[in-house]
Protein backbone atom coordinates (compact mmCIF):
# COMPACT_ATOMS: atom_id res chain seq x y z
CA UNK A 1 0.00 0.00 0.00
CA UNK A 2 1.73 3.12 -1.24
CA UNK A 3 -0.97 5.51 -0.04
CA UNK A 4 -0.12 7.16 3.28
CA UNK A 5 -2.98 9.65 3.44
CA UNK A 6 -6.30 9.28 1.66
CA UNK A 7 -8.70 12.23 1.64
CA UNK A 8 -12.23 11.40 0.49
CA UNK A 9 -14.79 14.06 -0.37
CA UNK A 10 -13.50 16.25 2.47
CA UNK A 11 -15.48 19.40 3.20
CA UNK A 12 -14.99 21.97 5.93
CA UNK A 13 -17.45 24.79 6.39
CA UNK A 14 -16.70 27.37 9.06
CA UNK A 15 -19.18 29.70 10.70
CA UNK A 16 -21.13 32.02 8.43
CA UNK A 17 -21.03 29.34 5.71
CA UNK A 18 -17.41 30.05 4.78
CA UNK A 19 -16.28 27.03 2.77
CA UNK A 20 -12.62 26.28 3.50
CA UNK A 21 -12.46 22.85 1.83
CA UNK A 22 -14.87 21.87 -0.88
CA UNK A 23 -15.33 18.12 -1.45
CA UNK A 24 -11.60 17.55 -1.68
CA UNK A 25 -10.13 14.25 -2.84
CA UNK A 26 -6.44 13.61 -2.46
CA UNK A 27 -3.96 10.78 -2.09
CA UNK A 28 -0.58 11.41 -0.48
CA UNK A 29 1.95 8.67 -1.26
CA UNK A 30 4.83 7.42 0.88
CA UNK A 31 8.44 8.42 0.47
CA UNK A 32 8.01 11.88 -1.06
CA UNK A 33 8.66 15.49 -0.17
CA UNK A 34 5.53 17.32 -1.21
CA UNK A 35 4.86 21.04 -1.33
CA UNK A 36 1.35 22.13 -0.37
CA UNK A 37 1.04 25.43 -2.17
CA UNK A 38 -1.68 28.00 -2.51
CA UNK A 39 -2.50 31.63 -1.81
CA UNK A 40 -3.69 32.87 1.60
CA UNK A 41 -7.07 31.43 2.56
CA UNK A 42 -6.88 28.63 -0.01
CA UNK A 43 -7.41 25.93 2.64
CA UNK A 44 -3.85 24.66 3.24
CA UNK A 45 -3.86 25.10 7.01
CA UNK A 46 -7.44 23.81 7.29
CA UNK A 47 -6.42 20.61 5.48
CA UNK A 48 -3.37 20.22 7.73
CA UNK A 49 -5.42 20.79 10.89
CA UNK A 50 -7.98 18.23 9.77
CA UNK A 51 -5.26 15.64 9.13
CA UNK A 52 -3.97 16.31 12.66
CA UNK A 53 -7.40 16.06 14.25
CA UNK A 54 -7.41 19.70 15.38
CA UNK A 55 -10.62 20.46 13.49
CA UNK A 56 -13.76 18.45 12.86
CA UNK A 57 -14.71 17.83 9.22
CA UNK A 58 -18.14 18.91 8.07
CA UNK A 59 -18.27 16.06 5.56
CA UNK A 60 -16.01 13.36 4.16
CA UNK A 61 -13.14 11.47 5.73
CA UNK A 62 -9.38 11.33 6.12
CA UNK A 63 -7.46 8.10 6.52
CA UNK A 64 -3.85 8.16 7.68
CA UNK A 65 -2.21 4.78 7.38
CA UNK A 66 -5.73 3.39 7.17
CA UNK A 67 -7.08 4.99 10.33
CA UNK A 68 -9.01 8.18 10.99
CA UNK A 69 -7.28 10.99 12.92
CA UNK A 70 -6.89 9.73 16.49
CA UNK A 71 -4.26 8.36 18.87
CA UNK A 72 -3.09 5.80 16.30
CA UNK A 73 -2.58 8.32 13.48
CA UNK A 74 -1.02 10.85 15.86
CA UNK A 75 1.64 8.34 16.82
CA UNK A 76 2.92 8.29 13.24
CA UNK A 77 2.43 11.96 12.26
CA UNK A 78 4.96 14.59 13.31
CA UNK A 79 3.44 18.04 12.99
CA UNK A 80 5.01 21.48 13.06
CA UNK A 81 2.32 24.18 13.31
CA UNK A 82 2.83 27.69 11.98
CA UNK A 83 2.93 29.07 15.54
CA UNK A 84 4.95 28.66 18.72
CA UNK A 85 3.06 26.00 20.60
CA UNK A 86 5.26 24.78 23.44
CA UNK A 87 4.70 26.02 26.98
CA UNK A 88 7.01 28.96 27.52
CA UNK A 89 7.81 27.95 31.08
CA UNK A 90 9.34 24.64 29.98
CA UNK A 91 13.03 23.93 29.72
CA UNK A 92 14.29 22.31 26.52
CA UNK A 93 15.45 19.30 28.57
CA UNK A 94 11.89 18.95 29.91
CA UNK A 95 10.57 19.06 26.36
CA UNK A 96 12.93 16.26 25.38
CA UNK A 97 11.75 14.13 28.28
CA UNK A 98 8.11 14.97 27.38
CA UNK A 99 8.59 13.89 23.74
CA UNK A 100 10.52 10.77 24.80
CA UNK A 101 7.64 9.74 27.06
CA UNK A 102 4.86 10.25 24.53
CA UNK A 103 6.37 9.45 21.13
CA UNK A 104 7.90 6.01 20.76
CA UNK A 105 9.62 7.18 17.57
CA UNK A 106 11.32 10.18 19.20
CA UNK A 107 15.13 10.02 19.18
CA UNK A 108 16.45 12.20 22.04
CA UNK A 109 20.09 11.74 21.02
CA UNK A 110 19.28 13.18 17.59
CA UNK A 111 17.53 16.18 19.16
CA UNK A 112 20.46 16.76 21.52
CA UNK A 113 22.94 16.61 18.66
CA UNK A 114 20.99 19.13 16.58
CA UNK A 115 20.59 21.45 19.58
CA UNK A 116 24.30 21.26 20.25
CA UNK A 117 25.08 21.99 16.57
CA UNK A 118 23.06 25.17 16.86
CA UNK A 119 24.55 26.11 20.22
CA UNK A 120 21.19 25.93 22.02
CA UNK A 121 21.51 24.89 25.67
CA UNK A 122 19.20 22.17 26.91
CA UNK A 123 18.84 23.96 30.25
CA UNK A 124 17.42 27.08 28.61
CA UNK A 125 13.79 27.88 29.23
CA UNK A 126 11.76 28.58 26.09
CA UNK A 127 10.68 31.99 27.37
CA UNK A 128 14.32 33.11 27.36
CA UNK A 129 14.76 32.28 23.65
CA UNK A 130 14.15 34.52 20.65
CA UNK A 131 11.24 33.74 18.31
CA UNK A 132 13.63 32.40 15.67
CA UNK A 133 15.40 30.11 18.16
CA UNK A 134 12.06 28.85 19.47
CA UNK A 135 11.08 27.96 15.92
CA UNK A 136 14.36 26.10 15.47
CA UNK A 137 13.75 24.18 18.71
CA UNK A 138 10.27 23.26 17.50
CA UNK A 139 11.61 22.03 14.18
CA UNK A 140 14.33 20.02 15.92
CA UNK A 141 11.75 18.32 18.16
CA UNK A 142 9.49 17.53 15.22
CA UNK A 143 12.30 16.26 12.98
CA UNK A 144 13.82 14.16 15.77
CA UNK A 145 10.97 11.73 15.41
CA UNK A 146 11.09 8.80 13.03
CA UNK A 147 7.57 9.49 11.86
CA UNK A 148 5.85 8.22 8.75
CA UNK A 149 4.41 11.60 7.90
CA UNK A 150 5.94 15.00 8.70
CA UNK A 151 3.61 17.94 8.26
CA UNK A 152 5.40 21.27 8.31
CA UNK A 153 3.20 24.35 8.17
CA UNK A 154 5.25 27.38 7.07
CA UNK A 155 8.52 26.06 8.55
CA UNK A 156 10.70 28.77 7.02
CA UNK A 157 8.40 31.77 7.10
CA UNK A 158 9.77 33.64 10.09
CA UNK A 159 13.50 32.92 9.89
CA UNK A 160 16.51 34.48 8.19
CA UNK A 161 17.96 32.99 4.95
CA UNK A 162 20.84 31.27 6.77
CA UNK A 163 18.40 29.58 9.14
CA UNK A 164 16.24 28.61 6.15
CA UNK A 165 19.16 26.67 4.69
CA UNK A 166 19.72 24.97 8.03
CA UNK A 167 16.03 24.06 8.30
CA UNK A 168 15.91 22.61 4.79
CA UNK A 169 19.10 20.68 5.45
CA UNK A 170 17.56 19.37 8.68
CA UNK A 171 14.41 18.26 6.88
CA UNK A 172 16.28 16.45 4.13
CA UNK A 173 18.82 14.78 6.37
CA UNK A 174 16.37 13.62 9.04
CA UNK A 175 13.46 12.03 7.25
CA UNK A 176 13.68 8.40 6.28
CA UNK A 177 13.15 7.18 2.74
CA UNK A 178 9.76 5.64 3.44
CA UNK A 179 8.37 8.71 5.16
CA UNK A 180 6.61 11.60 3.49
CA UNK A 181 7.17 15.26 4.22
CA UNK A 182 4.31 17.64 3.48
CA UNK A 183 5.46 21.26 3.51
CA UNK A 184 3.06 24.15 3.31
CA UNK A 185 4.69 27.45 2.35
CA UNK A 186 4.57 30.61 0.32
CA UNK A 187 8.33 30.69 -0.16
CA UNK A 188 8.37 28.31 -3.09
CA UNK A 189 11.72 29.30 -4.59
CA UNK A 190 13.47 28.43 -1.31
CA UNK A 191 12.08 24.91 -1.09
CA UNK A 192 11.59 24.05 -4.74
CA UNK A 193 14.94 22.27 -4.96
CA UNK A 194 13.95 19.72 -2.29
CA UNK A 195 10.42 18.94 -3.52
CA UNK A 196 9.38 15.76 -5.36
CA UNK A 197 5.75 16.75 -5.87
CA UNK A 198 3.53 19.77 -5.47
CA UNK A 199 -0.13 20.23 -4.67
CA UNK A 200 -1.76 23.51 -5.70
CA UNK A 201 -4.87 24.45 -3.72
CA UNK A 202 -7.35 27.19 -4.51
CA UNK A 203 -10.66 27.89 -2.78
CA UNK A 204 -10.54 24.59 -0.95
CA UNK A 205 -10.10 22.50 -4.08
CA UNK A 206 -7.10 20.71 -5.55
CA UNK A 207 -6.02 22.56 -8.65
CA UNK A 208 -3.02 20.44 -9.45
CA UNK A 209 -1.12 17.48 -7.99
CA UNK A 210 1.95 16.64 -10.04
CA UNK A 211 5.66 15.92 -9.80
CA UNK A 212 8.09 18.81 -9.94
CA UNK A 213 9.84 17.10 -12.83
CA UNK A 214 6.63 16.96 -14.87
CA UNK A 215 5.88 20.63 -14.26
CA UNK A 216 9.36 21.62 -15.38
CA UNK A 217 9.17 19.40 -18.47
CA UNK A 218 5.61 20.11 -19.56
CA UNK A 219 5.37 23.79 -18.62
CA UNK A 220 8.99 24.63 -19.30
CA UNK A 221 9.29 26.67 -16.11
CA UNK A 222 10.05 26.38 -12.45
CA UNK A 223 7.35 25.58 -9.91
CA UNK A 224 7.74 29.10 -8.52
CA UNK A 225 7.17 30.66 -11.95
CA UNK A 226 4.26 28.35 -12.68
CA UNK A 227 2.69 29.12 -9.31
CA UNK A 228 2.91 32.85 -10.05
CA UNK A 229 1.24 32.26 -13.42
CA UNK A 230 -1.58 30.11 -12.04
CA UNK A 231 -2.31 32.32 -9.05
CA UNK A 232 -1.73 35.69 -10.74
CA UNK A 233 -4.03 38.34 -9.29
CA UNK B 1 -0.57 6.95 28.63
CA UNK B 2 -2.82 8.40 31.34
CA UNK B 3 -0.07 7.75 33.87
CA UNK B 4 2.43 9.70 31.75
CA UNK B 5 -0.02 12.54 31.27
CA UNK B 6 -0.60 12.71 35.03
CA UNK B 7 3.14 12.65 35.73
CA UNK B 8 3.86 15.59 33.40
CA UNK B 9 0.77 17.50 34.47
CA UNK B 10 1.65 17.16 38.16
CA UNK B 11 5.23 18.23 37.48
CA UNK B 12 4.04 21.29 35.58
CA UNK B 13 1.42 22.51 38.04
CA UNK B 14 2.55 21.89 41.60
CA UNK B 15 4.60 25.07 42.07
CA UNK B 16 1.85 27.70 41.83
CA UNK B 17 -0.73 26.09 44.17
CA UNK B 18 2.02 25.12 46.63
CA UNK B 19 3.22 28.74 46.65
CA UNK B 20 -0.34 29.91 47.36
CA UNK B 21 -0.73 27.33 50.13
CA UNK B 22 2.64 28.42 51.53
CA UNK B 23 1.40 32.03 51.65
CA UNK B 24 -1.76 30.82 53.41
CA UNK B 25 0.26 29.01 56.08
CA UNK B 26 2.50 32.04 56.61
CA UNK B 27 -0.59 34.25 57.01
CA UNK B 28 -2.05 31.74 59.50
CA UNK B 29 1.16 31.97 61.55
CA UNK B 30 1.31 35.76 61.30
CA UNK B 31 -2.32 36.04 62.40
CA UNK B 32 -1.71 33.61 65.29
CA UNK B 33 1.45 35.39 66.42
CA UNK B 34 -0.41 38.71 66.71
CA UNK B 35 -1.55 37.36 70.11
CA UNK B 36 2.07 37.30 71.28
CA UNK B 37 2.47 41.00 70.49
CA UNK B 38 1.64 43.51 73.21
CA UNK B 39 -0.80 45.30 70.95
CA UNK B 40 -4.05 44.12 72.52
CA UNK B 41 -3.57 45.99 75.80
CA UNK B 42 -2.52 49.23 74.15
CA UNK B 43 -4.58 52.31 74.94
CA UNK B 44 -4.13 53.58 71.39
CA UNK B 45 -6.88 51.99 69.31
CA UNK B 46 -4.63 51.73 66.24
CA UNK B 47 -2.55 48.88 67.68
CA UNK B 48 -5.32 46.39 68.56
CA UNK B 49 -6.99 47.42 65.30
CA UNK B 50 -3.87 46.45 63.35
CA UNK B 51 -3.98 43.04 65.09
CA UNK B 52 -7.60 42.62 64.04
CA UNK B 53 -6.62 43.67 60.52
CA UNK B 54 -3.95 40.96 60.39
CA UNK B 55 -6.46 38.32 61.47
CA UNK B 56 -8.89 39.66 58.85
CA UNK B 57 -6.10 39.46 56.30
CA UNK B 58 -5.71 35.77 57.11
CA UNK B 59 -9.42 35.33 56.52
CA UNK B 60 -9.18 37.08 53.14
CA UNK B 61 -6.10 35.01 52.26
CA UNK B 62 -8.18 31.84 52.74
CA UNK B 63 -10.70 33.16 50.21
CA UNK B 64 -8.00 34.47 47.85
CA UNK B 65 -6.04 31.20 47.89
CA UNK B 66 -9.16 29.10 47.24
CA UNK B 67 -10.21 31.33 44.35
CA UNK B 68 -6.60 31.70 43.13
CA UNK B 69 -6.11 27.93 42.82
CA UNK B 70 -9.42 27.57 40.97
CA UNK B 71 -8.57 30.40 38.55
CA UNK B 72 -5.04 29.07 38.00
CA UNK B 73 -6.36 25.66 36.95
CA UNK B 74 -9.17 27.15 34.84
CA UNK B 75 -6.71 29.35 32.92
CA UNK B 76 -4.28 26.44 32.54
CA UNK B 77 -7.04 24.17 31.22
CA UNK B 78 -8.13 26.79 28.69
CA UNK B 79 -4.55 27.50 27.55
CA UNK B 80 -3.55 23.83 27.33
CA UNK B 81 -6.62 22.77 25.43
CA UNK B 82 -7.76 25.67 23.28
CA UNK B 83 -4.93 28.10 22.58
CA UNK B 84 -1.57 27.59 20.82
CA UNK B 85 -0.58 25.03 23.47
CA UNK B 86 -3.53 22.94 22.28
CA UNK B 87 -1.53 22.18 19.12
CA UNK B 88 0.74 20.04 21.26
CA UNK B 89 -1.95 18.71 23.61
CA UNK B 90 -4.21 17.49 20.81
CA UNK B 91 -1.45 15.99 18.67
CA UNK B 92 -0.24 13.69 21.45
CA UNK B 93 -1.03 10.03 20.69
CA UNK B 94 -3.67 9.86 23.42
CA UNK B 95 -7.47 9.79 23.37
CA UNK B 96 -9.75 12.70 24.25
CA UNK B 97 -10.86 10.69 27.29
CA UNK B 98 -7.28 10.39 28.57
CA UNK B 99 -6.67 14.11 28.03
CA UNK B 100 -9.82 15.00 29.93
CA UNK B 101 -9.30 12.48 32.74
CA UNK B 102 -5.78 13.79 33.25
CA UNK B 103 -7.05 17.33 33.75
CA UNK B 104 -10.06 16.33 35.86
CA UNK B 105 -8.05 14.08 38.19
CA UNK B 106 -5.33 16.70 38.70
CA UNK B 107 -7.77 19.56 39.26
CA UNK B 108 -9.96 17.53 41.63
CA UNK B 109 -6.92 16.42 43.62
CA UNK B 110 -5.73 20.02 43.98
CA UNK B 111 -9.24 21.11 45.00
CA UNK B 112 -9.07 18.54 47.79
CA UNK B 113 -5.53 19.58 48.76
CA UNK B 114 -6.74 23.19 48.95
CA UNK B 115 -9.62 22.20 51.27
CA UNK B 116 -7.24 20.24 53.51
CA UNK B 117 -4.76 23.15 53.44
CA UNK B 118 -7.46 25.61 54.56
CA UNK B 119 -8.36 23.24 57.41
CA UNK B 120 -4.70 22.92 58.41
CA UNK B 121 -4.20 26.68 58.29
CA UNK B 122 -7.14 27.13 60.67
CA UNK B 123 -5.66 24.51 63.01
CA UNK B 124 -2.29 26.26 62.78
CA UNK B 125 -3.89 29.60 63.57
CA UNK B 126 -5.83 28.09 66.50
CA UNK B 127 -2.77 26.25 67.84
CA UNK B 128 -0.51 29.30 67.71
CA UNK B 129 -3.22 31.47 69.25
CA UNK B 130 -3.60 29.02 72.13
CA UNK B 131 0.17 28.82 72.60
CA UNK B 132 0.44 32.62 72.51
CA UNK B 133 -2.34 33.11 75.03
CA UNK B 134 -1.00 30.56 77.51
CA UNK B 135 1.56 32.82 79.26
CA UNK B 136 -0.90 35.72 79.34
CA UNK B 137 -3.97 33.88 80.58
CA UNK B 138 -2.96 30.39 81.59
CA UNK B 139 -6.35 29.56 83.10
CA UNK B 140 -8.13 30.20 79.77
CA UNK B 141 -5.68 28.11 77.79
CA UNK B 142 -5.79 25.35 80.41
CA UNK B 143 -9.59 25.38 80.30
CA UNK B 144 -9.56 24.98 76.51
CA UNK B 145 -7.10 22.09 76.68
CA UNK B 146 -9.03 20.42 79.49
CA UNK B 147 -12.29 20.76 77.57
CA UNK B 148 -10.66 19.06 74.58
CA UNK B 149 -9.37 16.26 76.78
CA UNK B 150 -12.79 15.81 78.37
CA UNK B 151 -14.50 15.78 75.00
CA UNK B 152 -12.15 13.07 73.72
CA UNK B 153 -12.54 11.03 76.90
CA UNK B 154 -16.32 11.25 76.92
CA UNK B 155 -16.64 10.67 73.20
CA UNK B 156 -17.75 6.98 73.22
CA UNK B 157 -20.40 7.74 75.81
CA UNK B 158 -21.61 10.84 73.96
CA UNK B 159 -21.94 8.85 70.75
CA UNK B 160 -24.39 6.45 72.35
CA UNK B 161 -26.68 9.24 73.55
CA UNK B 162 -29.98 9.77 71.63
CA UNK B 163 -29.13 13.30 70.50
CA UNK B 164 -26.00 12.01 68.75
CA UNK B 165 -27.92 9.35 66.83
CA UNK B 166 -26.76 9.14 63.21
CA UNK B 167 -23.54 11.06 63.82
CA UNK B 168 -21.39 8.53 61.96
CA UNK B 169 -23.70 8.70 58.95
CA UNK B 170 -23.53 12.48 59.13
CA UNK B 171 -19.71 12.38 59.08
CA UNK B 172 -19.72 10.02 56.11
CA UNK B 173 -22.20 12.23 54.22
CA UNK B 174 -20.05 15.26 54.98
CA UNK B 175 -16.95 13.49 53.71
CA UNK B 176 -18.77 12.35 50.59
CA UNK B 177 -19.97 15.89 49.98
CA UNK B 178 -16.42 17.28 50.23
CA UNK B 179 -15.05 14.57 47.94
CA UNK B 180 -17.80 14.93 45.34
CA UNK B 181 -17.55 18.71 45.69
CA UNK B 182 -13.92 18.59 44.55
CA UNK B 183 -14.96 16.67 41.45
CA UNK B 184 -18.12 18.66 40.73
CA UNK B 185 -16.29 21.98 41.24
CA UNK B 186 -13.74 20.85 38.68
CA UNK B 187 -16.40 19.74 36.23
CA UNK B 188 -18.22 23.07 36.54
CA UNK B 189 -15.03 24.80 35.33
CA UNK B 190 -14.08 22.21 32.71
CA UNK B 191 -17.64 21.85 31.40
CA UNK B 192 -18.09 25.64 31.15
CA UNK B 193 -14.83 26.10 29.24
CA UNK B 194 -15.66 23.27 26.84
CA UNK B 195 -19.17 24.58 26.28
CA UNK B 196 -17.80 28.12 25.83
CA UNK B 197 -15.76 26.90 22.85
CA UNK B 198 -18.99 26.51 20.91
CA UNK B 199 -19.21 30.32 20.82
CA UNK B 200 -16.39 30.39 18.26
CA UNK B 201 -15.80 34.13 18.12
CA UNK B 202 -16.03 34.83 21.86
CA UNK B 203 -14.73 31.71 23.53
CA UNK B 204 -13.77 33.22 26.91
CA UNK B 205 -17.00 35.16 27.19
CA UNK B 206 -18.85 32.01 26.18
CA UNK B 207 -17.11 30.05 28.94
CA UNK B 208 -18.00 32.63 31.60
CA UNK B 209 -21.60 32.73 30.37
CA UNK B 210 -21.74 28.92 30.37
CA UNK B 211 -20.44 28.84 33.96
CA UNK B 212 -23.24 31.06 35.23
CA UNK B 213 -25.85 29.26 33.13
CA UNK B 214 -24.79 25.80 34.38
CA UNK B 215 -24.70 27.11 37.94
CA UNK B 216 -28.19 28.57 37.61
CA UNK B 217 -29.59 25.30 36.21
CA UNK B 218 -28.02 23.24 39.04
CA UNK B 219 -29.29 25.68 41.67
CA UNK B 220 -32.76 25.59 40.21
CA UNK B 221 -32.76 21.81 40.18
CA UNK B 222 -31.39 21.78 43.72
CA UNK B 223 -34.22 24.03 44.85
CA UNK B 224 -36.87 21.89 43.16
CA UNK B 225 -35.58 18.74 44.84
CA UNK B 226 -34.94 20.40 48.20
CA UNK B 227 -38.38 21.97 48.47
CA UNK B 228 -40.23 18.80 49.58
CA UNK B 229 -37.32 17.93 51.88
CA UNK B 230 -37.55 21.37 53.49
CA UNK B 231 -41.25 20.84 54.16
CA UNK B 232 -40.37 17.53 55.80
CA UNK B 233 -37.80 19.29 57.98
CA UNK B 234 -40.32 21.91 58.99
CA UNK B 235 -42.70 19.16 60.14
CA UNK B 236 -39.91 17.47 62.10
CA UNK B 237 -38.97 20.75 63.79
CA UNK B 238 -42.57 21.35 64.82
CA UNK B 239 -42.57 17.90 66.46
CA UNK B 240 -39.12 18.48 67.98
CA UNK B 241 -38.27 16.80 71.25
CA UNK B 242 -35.24 17.48 73.38
CA UNK B 243 -33.59 14.11 72.93
CA UNK B 244 -33.94 14.02 69.14
CA UNK B 245 -30.76 14.01 67.07
CA UNK B 246 -30.41 16.62 64.32
CA UNK B 247 -27.83 14.56 62.42
CA UNK B 248 -30.13 12.31 60.33
CA UNK B 249 -31.76 15.46 58.95
CA UNK B 250 -28.41 16.99 57.96
CA UNK B 251 -27.29 13.66 56.54
CA UNK B 252 -30.36 13.58 54.29
CA UNK B 253 -29.64 17.18 53.19
CA UNK B 254 -26.02 16.49 52.38
CA UNK B 255 -26.73 13.23 50.60
CA UNK B 256 -29.33 14.85 48.35
CA UNK B 257 -26.97 17.72 47.54
CA UNK B 258 -24.15 15.26 46.87
CA UNK B 259 -26.28 13.18 44.51
CA UNK B 260 -27.46 16.25 42.58
CA UNK B 261 -24.02 17.83 42.16
CA UNK B 262 -22.46 14.45 41.37
CA UNK B 263 -25.08 13.74 38.70
CA UNK B 264 -24.51 17.20 37.19
CA UNK B 265 -20.73 16.65 37.26
CA UNK B 266 -21.00 13.27 35.55
CA UNK B 267 -23.26 14.83 32.91
CA UNK B 268 -20.75 17.64 32.38
CA UNK B 269 -17.94 15.10 32.10
CA UNK B 270 -19.62 13.18 29.28
CA UNK B 271 -20.60 16.41 27.53
CA UNK B 272 -16.98 17.59 27.74
CA UNK B 273 -15.65 14.33 26.37
CA UNK B 274 -18.11 14.48 23.48
CA UNK B 275 -17.18 18.10 22.68
CA UNK B 276 -13.45 17.31 22.75
CA UNK B 277 -13.89 14.26 20.55
CA UNK B 278 -16.45 15.51 18.07
CA UNK B 279 -16.48 19.30 18.14
CA UNK B 280 -12.84 20.33 18.56
CA UNK B 281 -12.03 23.48 16.58
CA UNK B 282 -8.65 25.00 17.35
CA UNK B 283 -8.17 28.53 16.09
Amino acid sequence: MNELVVVNNLTKVYEKKKIALDHMNLIIPRGKIIGLLGPNGSGKTTLIKLVNGLLTATEGEILINGSQPGPESKSCVSYLPERTYFQNSMKISELISFFTDFYKDFRPERAKMMLSNLGIHEDARLKTLSKGTKEKVQLIMVMSREAQLYILDEPIAGVDPAARDYILKTIISNYNENATVLISTHLISDIEKVLDEVIFIRNGRILLHDTVENIRECKGKSVDAYFREVFAC
Amino acid sequence: MLGKLLKHEWKAVWKVPMLLIGILMIMAMVAGFTFVLPVWDSEWVGLPLSGVMLIMLFYFTIIAVSIGITIYFAVRYYKNMFTDEGYLTHTLPVSARQLLLNKVITMSAWNLIAIVAVGLSLLLFGGITLWALMPKDSSFAREVIESFAEAIEGWPEALSSPYMKGFTGFCISLLLMVLSGSFSGTMMIVGSINLGQMVRKHRILGSIGAYFAINAVIQMFNMMVMMPVMFGVENSVSRWEGDMSPFPMFTRFYMIMTVITLAAAVGLYFMSEYLLRRQLELE
